[in-house]
């Protein structure tokens, strides 16, 4: 069971997030499922905001690329430490396109339920984000 | 021993925009596609920008304010 929910992370990444074939999100993902994310403020709820969720950074980051840098399985959890890259050519949260390559790094957990994605919490550098595109400055040194 | 220098691990280069990670930043070449690409992408921005400013500062004169109501008049009577 946790070779196959790998997998379907595995596939998450790589169709969905990396060639954005967003159908695929109906299949690896119960139809209410819940993605937490501090980033967004509120939580997304159900395989068409989590379509929506990935589409909008698509939208920003044409090009972006997810790397898996590490996957362990437990019971019904999948931890996935990664790393992400891509050209921010569209709005992204209302920041214009600035032409920039960014690389970030985050970590996620996936809770499965009947063979698909129930529940997703993650963690990523959305100030090393900001401070990429040059939306923020550098912090002083302390 | 820790320490912190407050930017990030990578930063946009300056002249082309690539990721470069901060150990690579003094042998970092541009690729010179990406950086004309960079470049043109900047003034694009730059320009539209600057017509976006012109074009606000334009609608706040007496004449860009009737300009702006004739505009709105045509909009209603065409709907
Ligand atoms: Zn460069």
């Amino acid at each position: 069971m946790a070779d196959a929910s790998k997998r379907l992370v595995r596939r998450l990444i790589d169709e969905a997030y990396n060639d954005g074939r967003l159908d695929v999100v109906d299949e690896l993902f119960v139809p209410d499922a819940v993605v937490h994310d501090p980033a967004l403020q509120h939580d997304v709820a159900g395989v068409n905001a989590i379509k929506e969720m990935i589409g909008g950074f698509r939208r920003a980051f044409p090009d972006f690329v997810v790397l898996v840098d590490d996957q362990v399985a437990e019971g019904d959890r999948v931890a996935l430490r990664w790393t992400a890259r891509g050209t921010h050519q569209g709005d992204l949260w209302g920041i214009a396109a600035t032409g920039k390559e960014i690389t970030i790094t985050g970590t996620s957990l996936y809770r499965f339920a009947i063979g698909r994605i129930a529940e997703s919490w993650t963690n990523w550098d959305t100030i090393g984000l900001m401070q990429q595109l040059g939306v923020v400055p550098p912090f002083a040194r302390v | 021993m820790f320490s912190f220098f407050g930017e990030h691990e990578y930063m946009p280069c300056e002249e082309c925009g690539a990721s470069v990670h901060h150990a690579a930043r003094e042998t970092h070449v541009c690729n010179e596609e990406r950086r004309l690409d960079f470049q043109r992408f900047r003034q694009i921005r730059s320009e539209i920008a600057r017509f976006e400013d012109e074009f606000t500062r334009y609608l706040r004169t007496p004449e860009g304010r009737f300009h702006a109501w004739y505009a709105e008049r045509d909009r209603r009577r065409a709907a």
